[in-house]
């Protein structure tokens, strides 16, 4: 046996994996204008491949082995149909064409020629060959040794006298493991490089982060797209320059600027890709057409900024040293390295650039002028990105030419655009100045910088500038006798509610409280703590809320913090109070008297207003003080955006500390609105918040995410009607619950806000439309605010990539209280605003949208690393939350005892009641197969966790230290089978992985399984459970629980194209054997099974063959053949008679053959039915050539509609393609199995056409159609001579075709009639 | 992706701007206009503790004049 040379194995590896696919076509179309000379092109293809062992190469398999069957030059020969197409449908058909995948596993020839013909002298070639059998380099000798043949042929008609070729890519196969060595010697080639190898790709940060559109699915579709790449000549000499200074080639030129604009693109500093090297070690294999190129990774460490010329340095160390070891095929160095295996993308690198010199000269055809016709790229993707880039150098620098191919799973086009394009502008930018710093190197162009610092950023509003209680006094003036705020029962006018608060403030001036000072409130909320608030700022003070719910330690330290000369309390709250803190005065009770003390100046514009402390990364909460004229932007962009009316009635339900309460507060108030300030405690209780939202009528609300969730899900809030406007801010909104929002209260606006303290509550807005899809942004920002996107180094990024988001303008908080180092370190000088001014940083990671709004990706730590693998928490818990029964999802990595696991809570929806999704309940088990199917196993959550509710912190936002640790794993990794599935497949892990005690939660892979043990692993879990599982659900669910649950759920992945088609296997009484039509296939029988009125069980037989897998020489060769061998089968299933057969058109003397077979062994046959089926007559001619598919076999397919745009004639690509797109049965097919049914059904019109049936000595049951036979037009159509018994004919309106389509409900009818009484339609 | 205001190791300036306010700032990247360096290329230690030192009344200048005087003239 011929052993796959390594580089053909690995592509073996991935067809059984992934399935055939065109992602390995290499196509080549050749132009032929001239007298060309069809018969001797196809002669010299023969030739061509008689020359080349591997174009007649195929890979059969032994024993789970793959090994080269070289097939001698007659076997071997491709053919070459001659297909006329119009000119200007070339360019699809050659694309239709090159994209059907060419099978390497399946005894297919790996070569395809088609011959196009688009007029007279004008033809295209096309090629289609596996890569298997050849590489990029062996095209010039293909087309070479193509039109030496095709000249030889034509000139002397004979077969060219070419020089033999030294030797073919068998010993090649056979050198390249000889070479190598044996991986256990340590002095072997193959020992020293792997080495080489594993030292080199320790640790590579698995998958590289790219900018991507969408998250990475759980398996790779391989479906891609390409752009076009264009160097011109000036910037390709530019490169050739630079590179020649730092002795490096142009290609480590151009590796050296895609390793800077991926690190700047966010990948980080460690930047592997994937390029080809030749693989031609030796001159003698330089005439051969096969596949020797082979991938090496070019691994470049780009940490500490270098300079351009210190990239190259590094680069072209990397590329040399991999040079020097790229012996080791790809294959072997992946398992060496052994990095953790997943089909969402390739090992090791998933960037990959190839590079390319000019082609040869155009190859001679003699009279005919012939000339390469470019191709467009193939709609598939290698990985997620792969430049594909010639260099053109006859006669110097032309330029570098090339495409992008890009996974589609991943990209959109515009992204792949701007990647082509940056990666320009930083060649550009390097060959200007090679000095540049990777950080240094400018991606963004003029006309983005723009777009992101001006554009985006106009928001520039004069307003008067104003202080609270200014423009709250104002309002009181215009409304005095309008409610201001409503409290339960009690509601306080404008002028009540001033006229009490301005005595307050006169007492707090006269206790020396005014501007400068910090006043703290402790106070549940109620009307009391309006007026409190409200004191305060016309005081002049700052105010400082006290939640008090929070910790006295919290608050205590708040209180010294600030320096609060009193706090606001009543005699109830301040029991909750620090004994040590500053004077109480009790809002509850008369205030005290007080000597009446000195004026106090009103508040400026930039006195603070407030004080609210934030939790700190360190530990202390710290106090962010905000001013006036920030808090007055803010509300005055609300009220310009969002007009209030004094018929409006804003909630205020937030927790004091949370700054949401700020605009909750003063907004109504400086607007003639009404406050309906909700109860203590409220705020948690989503059925009380509709209850007060009903109640008394309010218009406008906010809540925080996770408590809209909480909200959506109360039934109450149906009938919130009354509502407005509902503001979102403090977590990220999910597009679930928009959605679920919208649903609910139409109508409703729901606006998302975002905005840090430390920026006057909000700084940017999206408004939330239904239909809207994908992420929601946190939109553009208010007035007078700046926001920017900026890189590690502070400077812009552009659109589309993730950056920190930096605020700046007039919201900007005066800083932290008495915090002046933490301050100045996170209020910093802003390069882009007005001179001195300054901006914060928040810590949050955005991108720009195309529209000009941001969208937050997260913080700058909820991207966490397991394993070894960056993931992105955010990614699961969409994926969690898009299940019905799911209602909130919260992924956590969390480290209970030390080991890091990966943890997703769930808690169930809470769709209103009646809804579907109400009452469901999610089952963790179920959930994990939803994120199985869709998320690579590294991002699998150890544990779902379903709770009933989140736990919340005081604001209302979700608490995640609060969270249950999941339950212990115990004895998790030993655990022992519990049912028969896994003790077999526990079995069938230890026999290959040769351990012993392994549990049934180990994962294979981690085990030591390798993807070829998957494939093993298959096959013997086929052989001791007849189980069906498919490679990919091994990758899937590695361990056994996994896999057993799977076999007993009964997921055996179903087989249409089984022998024995189980129509309907339950049932009781006899079942009804149907045999197919001409196409070989049963599932037309199933539409039947609806109309039968009978409980019987039904099969279908099937044709041998319909498999590509089946070997074709197993087609019968005559019907009586296929009897005997389906008697057999029917016998399996039935081992004694009577029997009931059935079948429609051919499958109907099948049956008949099949009926006096069984009587002619003895057996009972209960009933024979043919549906509009004829005796032949045994002379109709054979169908035309080989390769000609007659009429007839494919009318089967297309319903028997001629019109179908069918041309009886080869299988080729086009008929490929209409027949999935037309025929149902075949629609998820692997075309190589549509080539063998069609195969099937030209065999099967070829025994049609021969059949003169025997006697059957019983009855038989015609049931005709409209259209009758066409042979015979006796009452019985021609049956009775072949009949012992009676025939009774039956007849149903319709076509032929129709019986099991349209007119599929007359014919079960009638046939329901035949199984009740047989014996009475035996007239 | 690292901010470059975190990073323990990198070096530093300290820069004031006219109302006294102070900044942080990566010593590798151009001060912006209306900033002053009054520390170079210190730790970020050594800044912090320069910022503590030296940026005790944290009212930005324009406005602590303004409060001083008219508080003044309140006292008055």
């Amino acid at each position: 046996m011929l052993p796959l040379s390594f580089a053909q194995r690995r592509l073996w590896f991935l067809e059984r994996v992934e399935g055939t696919g065109a992602t390995y076509n290499l196509p080549l179309a050749l132009r032929l204008r001239g007298p060309l000379r069809v018969d001797a092109l196809r002669l010299a293809l023969g030739d061509v491949v008689q020359r080349h062992e591997p174009l007649r190469t195929v890979f059969r398999e032994r024993d789970g082995e793959p090994y080269q069957d070289v097939l001698d030059s007659d076997a071997g020969h491709p053919g070459m149909p001659l297909v006329p197409c119009d000119a200007d449908r070339l360019d699809e058909e050659l694309m239709a064409a090159a994209a059907v995948p060419v099978a390497v596993g399946n005894s297919e020839l790996p070569l395809r020629a088609t011959l196009f013909k688009t007029g007279p002298g004008d033809h295209v070639l096309l090629l289609v060959v596996h890569h298997a059998a050849m590489d990029g380099q062996s095209v010039d000798t293909l087309l070479r040794d193509v039109s030496t043949a095709y000249r030889a042929r034509v000139g002397r008609s004979s077969a060219p006298s070419w020089d033999g070729l030294p030797v073919q890519y068998a010993d090649y196969t056979l050198w390249q493991r000889e070479l190598l060595g044996d991986a256990q010697d340590p002095r072997s080639l193959h020992a020293v490089q792997a080495a080489f190898w594993k030292r080199t790709l320790a640790g590579l940060p698995t998958p590289l982060p790219l900018p991507v559109d969408r998250p990475r699915p759980a398996v790779a579709s391989h479906r891609g797209a390409a752009v076009p790449f264009n160097c011109d000549a000036k910037l390709h000499h530019a490169l050739t320059e630079l590179a020649r200074e730092h002795r490096c080639t142009p290609f480590m030129v151009v590796h050296a600027a895609l390793c800077v604009l991926l690190t700047r693109l966010g990948s980080g500093p460690d930047i592997a890709i994937g390029s080809a090297v030749s693989g031609r070690v030796d001159e003698a294999l330089n005439d051969l057409v096969g596949f020797f190129v082979n991938t090496v990774v070019l691994r470049v460490d780009l940490s500490g900024d270098p300079g351009f010329a210190e990239v190259l340095r590094r680069v072209r160390k990397a590329d040399l040293d991999a040079y020097a070891h790229q012996d080791l095929p790809f294959d072997l160095v992946v398992e060496t390295v052994n990095p953790v295996r997943s089909l969402a993308h390739n090992p090791l690198f998933q960037v990959m650039m190839s590079f390319e010199s000019d082609p040869a000269q155009e190859p001679d055809f003699g009279e005919v002028r012939a000339a390469v016709r470019p191709l467009a790229p193939l709609p598939t993707a290698k990985t997620d990105l792969t430049f594909q880039l010639v260099e053109r150098q006859r006669g110097g620098a032309q330029g570098i030419e090339g495409h992008l191919e890009y996974a589609t799973d991943l990209f959109d086009a515009s992204t792949a655009e701007s990647i082509v394009s940056r990666l320009l502008t930083v060649l550009d930018a390097v060959t200007t100045d090679p000095s540049l710093r990777v950080s240094e190197i400018g991606l963004l162009t003029e006309a983005e910088r723009r777009l992101v610092m001006e554009d985006w950023n106009a928001t520039r509003r004069e307003l008067p500038v104003t202080t609270l209680p200014e423009a709250l006094s104002d309002q009181a003036l215009r409304t005095p006798d309008a409610p201001a705020v409503i409290d339960g029962r009690r509601t306080l006018t404008y002028a009540e509610l001033h006229t009490r608060a301005d005595r307050l403030a006169r007492y707090l001036n006269d206790i020396g409280a005014g501007p400068r000072t910090v006043v703290a409130l402790a106070l549940p909320r109620s009307a009391d703590f309006v007026v409190s608030v409200l004191a305060v700022v016309k005081a002049g003070c700052a105010y400082l809320p006290l939640d008090p719910e929070h910790p006295v330690e919290r608050l205590a330290h708040m209180l010294r913090d600030a320096q609060s000369p009193c706090v606001l309390t009543d005699r109830t709250t301040c029991a909750a109070l620090p004994d040590d803190g500053p004077a109480a005065v009790f809002v509850d009770e008369p205030l005290p008297p007080v000597a009446r003390g000195r004026t106090t100046r009103p508040p400026a514009p930039h006195d603070p207003a407030y004080v609210i402390y934030t939790s700190g990364s360190t530990g202390l909460p710290k106090g962010v003080v905000v001013s006036h004229s920030a808090i007055d932007n803010r509300l005055r962009w609300m009220q310009d955006t969002f007009p209030l009316t004094s018929g409006d009635r804003v909630l205020h339900k937030t927790p004091c500390g949370f700054d949401v309460s700020v605009w909750e507060l003063f907004w109504p108030l400086r607007e003639g609105a009404a406050m309906v300030v909700a109860r203590p405690g409220d705020h948690r209780d989503p059925a009380r918040l509709a209850r007060t939202v009903r109640e008394h009528g309010v218009t406008v609300t906010h809540f925080v995410p996770s408590l809209l969730n909480h909200f959506l899900a109360e039934p109450a809030a149906a009938a919130c009607t009354g509502l407005r406007r509902v503001f979102c801010s403090g977590e990220a909104l999910s597009r679930d619950t928009a959605d679920a929002f919208h649903r609910l209260l139409p109508g409703v606006a729901l606006e998302n806000l975002y905005g840090p303290t430390e920026a006057a509550v909000d700084v940017t807005w999206h408004r939330c439309r239904p239909g809207e899809r994908g992420p929601v942004p946190i939109g553009k920002p208010v007035h007078n605010t700046r926001v920017h996107v900026l890189d590690e180094t502070l400077r812009p990024c552009p659109p589309g990539l993730p950056g920190e988001l930096y605020l700046a303008g007039a919201q900007l908080a005066l800083g932290y209280l008495g915090r002046s180092a933490l301050t100045a370190s996170r209020f910093v000088a802003d390069p882009f605003g007005p001179p001195g001014s300054r901006m914060y940083r928040t810590g949050d990671i955005v991108r720009w949208r195309a529209d000009g709004s941001i969208e937050y990706l997260g913080r700058e730590d909820t991207q966490v690393k397991l394993h070894g693998q960056r993931l992105e928490l955010g990614e699961i818990e969409s994926v969690l939350g898009a299940r019905a029964e799911v209602g909130s999802v919260c992924a956590v990595l969390r480290s209970d005892g030390g080991e890091q696991r990966l943890v997703a809570y769930v808690t169930p929806a809470c769709g209103p009641s009646g809804s579907e999704t109400a009452g469901a309940v999610p089952q963790p088990g179920r959930l994990r197969e939803h994120l199985a199917g869709r998320l690579p196993a590294y991002m699998l959550p150890s544990d779902i966790v379903v709770v009933d509710r989140f736990p919340l912190t005081t604001n209302g936002k979700l608490d995640r230290a609060a969270l249950p640790p999941p339950p212990s794993p115990g004895t998790a990794g030993g655990r022992a089978p519990r049912t028969p599935q896994e003790r077999a497949v526990v079995e069938v892990f230890a026999e290959l992985l040769g351990l012993t005690g392994i549990g049934v939660d180990d994962d294979f892979f981690r085990a030591g399984g390798t993807s070829l043990l998957a494939i093993r692993l298959v096959r013997r879990l086929r052989q001791v459970l007849g189980a069906e599982i498919s490679v990919q659900t091994v990758f899937r669910r590695p361990t056994a629980a996994a896999l057993a649950r799977h076999l007993a759920e009964g997921h055996a992945e179903p087989d249409g194209l089984a022998p024995l088609l189980p129509l309907r296997p339950q049932g009781s009484g006899l079942p009804l054997f149907f045999v197919h039509p001409g196409t070989g296939l049963s599932w037309c029988y199933f539409r039947l099974l609806e109309h039968l009125d009978c409980e019987r069980p039904v099969y279908g037989l099937q044709a041998r063959g319909l498999r590509a897998d089946d070997d074709a020489s197993e087609l019968p060769a005559s019907v009586a053949e296929m009897a005997d061998d389906y008697v057999r089968r029917i016998r399996q299933a039935q081992p004694t008679g009577p029997y009931h057969l059935l079948g429609w058109s051919f499958g109907g003397q099948v049956a008949h053959a099949m009926a006096a077979r069984l009587r002619a062994a003895g057996e009972a046959v209960g009933l024979l039915v043919v549906f509009d089926s004829y005796p032949g007559t045994g002379d109709v001619g054979e169908p035309a050539g080989q390769e000609e598919v007659p009429a007839d076999a494919l009318h089967g397919f297309f319903d028997g509609a001629h019109g179908a745009g069918i041309t009886p004639g080869v299988v080729d690509d086009v008929l490929v393609g209409r027949l999935r797109r037309s025929f149902a049965p075949l629609s998820d097919a692997d075309p190589r199995d549509v080539r063998s049914t069609v195969g099937v059904a030209v065999n099967n019109v070829r025994l049609m056409s021969r059949f003169v049936p025997d006697l059957f000595d019983g009855d038989l049951v015609l049931v005709t159609a409209a259209d009758g036979s066409p042979h015979d037009s006796r009452p019985d159509r021609g049956w009775g001579p072949h009949v012992g018994g009676r025939v009774t004919v039956l007849h149903v309106d319709c076509g032929h075709y129709e019986m099991f389509g349209t007119a599929v409900a007359d014919v079960g009818r009638l046939l329901s009639q035949v199984l009740r009484a047989p014996a009475s339609t035996q007239a | 992706m690292g901010n470059p205001f975190d990073d323990p190791d990198a070096s530093f300036h300290v820069l004031v701007n006219d109302e006294d306010q102070h900044s942080l700032w990566p010593a590798d990247t151009p001060v912006p206009d209306g900033w002053t360096a009054v520390l170079s290329n210190a730790s970020r230690e050594a800044c912090v503790a320069y910022v503590d030192a030296h940026w005790t009344d944290m009212r930005p200048r324009s406005l602590a004049r303004a409060m001083d005087t008219a508080d003044a003239r309140g006292e008055a």
